[in-house]
């Protein structure tokens, strides 16, 4: 077995993974949901977990918070480390305790989350009274100063609305405000944006950003939209079929794709590399099944760049710079490629 | 009158039950008083937040839905005149593609089944041309013996497809058909339409949210705002010099892959109204740094600002155009 321990150091993180990997198992079918995924989040920091569809962000996310269904879930090696706390080791009691105090979690259907049948205002009191001994009194200030801090309009008198009675956006900001209405030190925001319109999700993107500087809280940003990474995320973690390919600074990633897989994502977007009316680059193929264990490069049956070494058992990740790693075996290759794409061309 | 495809002061109102809170009858005015030319061969781009009308108007032009103002026109024909039979034929040319492949196919029916269906409904059934139609798409005898659950959505999709062109359609609207696919299937799917629409002459209305797909496949680009089309015009004129407020608007939010948003703050402002009761004169004045006392009066016209681009907005000459927001 490989494993892939190894990754950019964080000073201080304040979460920690490593080797990280999960299977699903079925009656007669097992799922290798989650490969040797390490990587580390350090204070105040913004760093976005992307890729496609049944990547594996969500597990990754459902892992750390320790919120996997309790049958056929299985973690098979790995820990998660919270300021130094194991949270794979901690139980199911003390991760109650966690949640919602010491890591807040939004989602991409805000809806999923509220109760319709209290208001909002309650709903952030009762979260807070979960966590700390608080008058209702107190709580409800506490709601209401959350409220502001994520710029809902006339909050006081939104205290009261159902969640029904808001916007999508606004919904979005509730839950945030929900979120983080503890204080805790992470927040994991799963596709947070996914289901706004462009409009509101550059809203909510700011109010993400701008309380990161506020209040320096550390997030991982769970999206599929590389646009969205760019925007906000300081550093970029890009997974393909259960393994985490690529990460290091946003800057330096996208000035620098390192792995085929980032390379062909970069490639097929238009609008911005392709003239209208022109082919796009596709990626041929489609994602692999994960029913087996994979030894090679995950991508290699559709990358470009790929060779017989791609399919033998894969090599540690490399660094190519500081922070940025990468497991493409020709990555080399991939970097002079891309020299002449717009979108590395922007950044460099 | 040239266009292939015509709207003539096109609208749809919905009526909704009174609420139980109490006032009366409501209703949304889906889609306002859209005029619209589309050439043969054209691809017309349909952008606006989701409940500005675009499937509204898409179900209008596709007969799935009476206007309650204004008539569709395609290839000189007006379908609100035909009945029965002749109606029935003339549908065969104008076939849409949904947003959710998966969703949108019989799940009992193999592709195979499922392509074959819509000729068999024209008395045309024919292996060969399932066959036929499947190579067009990529598809291959593995994909068309298999249930739509069985298969990826760009493949389900591509099976949308080839439903859409069966009959030989000369139109051909196309509801979001990427938005539900990632990015790596996107760029095949935007690909085959692409190639489908140069080999079989078709023009097509392209709605999306997503402005970098519009930019990248339409020649046109018409924008919606709560029902109306604010700004029109040629593709690249409308996304490197947008001129109402909202374009630019929807432009800067756009997530770019550039460092281009890097820590700037996008300049969007306040919230969508109500589409019940929208704001008078200019329904974008509510959230407009421009608004001024003609805007809550006086419904801004669709006129030519920089033919052929048009724009509604009173004050489209006074605004700076100098903002560089390239997105195509
Ligand atoms: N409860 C489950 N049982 C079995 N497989 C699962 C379960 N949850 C997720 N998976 C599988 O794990 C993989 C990763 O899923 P997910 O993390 O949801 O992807 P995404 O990147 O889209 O968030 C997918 O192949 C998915 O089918
Ligand atoms: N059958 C209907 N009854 C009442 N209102 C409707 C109906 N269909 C659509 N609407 C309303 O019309 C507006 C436009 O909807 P739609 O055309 O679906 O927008 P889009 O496709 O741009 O998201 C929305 O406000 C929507 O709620
Ligand atoms: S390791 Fe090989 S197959 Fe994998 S991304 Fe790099 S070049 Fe492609
Ligand atoms: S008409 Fe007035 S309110 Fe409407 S976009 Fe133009 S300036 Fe703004
Ligand atoms: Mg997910
Ligand atoms: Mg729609």
């Amino acid at each position: 077995m490989i494993d892939m321990t190894s990754h950019p150091p964080v000073a201080d993180p304040v979460l920690d993974v490593n080797n990280l990997s999960l299977e699903f198992a079925d009656r007669d079918k097992v799922t290798y949901a989650l490969d040797a995924v390490s990587f580390s989040v350090g204070e105040g920091e913004i760093v976005s977990l992307v890729g496609e569809s049944g990547c594996g962000k969500s597990v990754t996310a459902m892992t750390i918070m320790g919120l996997l269904p309790k049958h056929g879930a299985r973690v098979t090696s790995g820990s998660a480390l919270l300021r130094g706390r194991d949270l794979l080791q901690t139980s199911e009691r003390e991760m109650r305790r966690i949640r919602g105090d010491r890591i807040g979690m939004i989602f991409q259907d805000p809806m999923t989350s509220l109760n319709p049948v209290h208001t909002v205002g309650m709903q952030i009191s009762e979260t807070i009274r979960k966590h700390r001994r608080v008058s209702r009194g107190a709580a409800e200030k506490r709601a209401l100063e959350m409220l502001d801090l994520v710029r809902i309009p006339d909050a006081a008198s939104r205290l009261g609305a159902y969640p029904h009675e808001l916007s999508g956006g606004m919904r979005q900001r509730v839950m945030i405000a929900m979120a983080l209405a503890c204080d805790p030190e992470l927040l994991i925001a799963d596709e947070p944006t996914t289901a706004l319109d462009v409009t509101v999700q550059a809203q909510v993107l700011d109010l993400i950003a701008d309380l990161r500087r506020d209040i320096g809280m550390s997030v991982i940003l769970i999206t599929h939209d590389l646009g969205v990474v760019a925007g906000v995320a300081d550093r970029m973690m890009v997974m393909y079929a259960g393994r985490i390919v690529e990460q290091g600074p946003t800057e330096k990633l996208f000035a620098d794709p390192a792995h085929g897989y980032t390379a062909g994502l970069m490639r097929s977007l238009p609008g911005v590399n392709a003239r209208m009316r022109d082919e796009l680059r596709e990626i041929p193929g489609s994602v692999p099944r994960l029913d087996r264990k994979i030894e090679g490069c995950v991508f290699a049956p559709r990358c470009e760049f790929s060779s017989e070494v791609c399919l033998a058992p894969l090599p540690q990740a490399q660094e190519r710079a500081q922070g940025h790693w990468t497991r493409c075996i020709h990555a080399s290759a991939v970097c002079e490629a891309m020299s002449d794409n717009d979108i590395v061309r922007a950044w460099a | 009158m040239t266009g292939y495809l015509v709207l003539e002061n096109v609208g749809k109102t919905y009526t909704l039950k009174p609420s139980k809170i109490g006032g009366g009858v409501r209703h949304v005015h889906a889609v306002d008083g859209v005029n619209l030319e589309v050439a043969r061969g054209e691809t017309l781009g349909l952008v606006g937040e989701s409940g500005c009308g675009k499937s509204t108007l898409a179900k209008l032009i596709m007969h799935l839905e009476a206007p309650t103002g204004g008539r569709v026109v395609i290839d000189g024909v007006d379908h609100s005149r035909l009945r029965g039979p002749a109606l029935k034929q003339a549908r065969r040319n104008f076939q849409m593609i949904f947003q959710d492949p998966q969703a949108s196919l019989n799940p009992r029916m193999k592709a195979r089944a499922i392509i074959g269906e819509i000729l068999g409904n024209y008395g045309k059934a024919s292996s060969q041309r399932v066959d036929e139609l499947a190579a067009l798409v990529g598809l291959s005898d593995f994909h068309l013996d298999r249930y739509p659950h069985q298969l990826s959505g760009g493949q389900c999709q591509r099976i949308g497809i080839a439903r859409a062109i069966a009959l030989n359609p000369g139109l051909i609207i196309a509801d979001e058909p990427v938005s539900a696919l990632d990015v790596s299937i996107q760029a095949q799917i935007l690909n085959l339409i692409g190639r489908l629409r140069e080999q079989l002459d078709l023009t097509l209305v392209f709605i999306s949210h997503d402005l970098s797909v519009v930019s990248h496949v339409a020649d046109r680009v018409a924008v919606m705002y709560l029902g109306r089309i604010v700004e029109i015009g040629r593709t690249e004129s409308l996304f490197r010099n947008p001129r109402h407020p909202y374009t630019r608007m929807l432009l800067e939010a756009v997530p770019k892959p550039t460092p281009a948003k890097r820590h700037a703050r996008a300049a969007v402002s306040g919230e969508l109204p109500s589409p019940i009761d929208p704001p008078s004169g200019c329904h974008f004045r509510t959230r407009c740094a421009f608004a001024g006392d003609d805007c809550a009066s006086k419904v801004p016209e669709l006129r030519p600002v920089d033919s052929p681009h048009m724009v509604a907005c009173h004050k489209a000459e006074t605004i700076a155009s100098s903002l560089n927001m390239n997105v195509a």
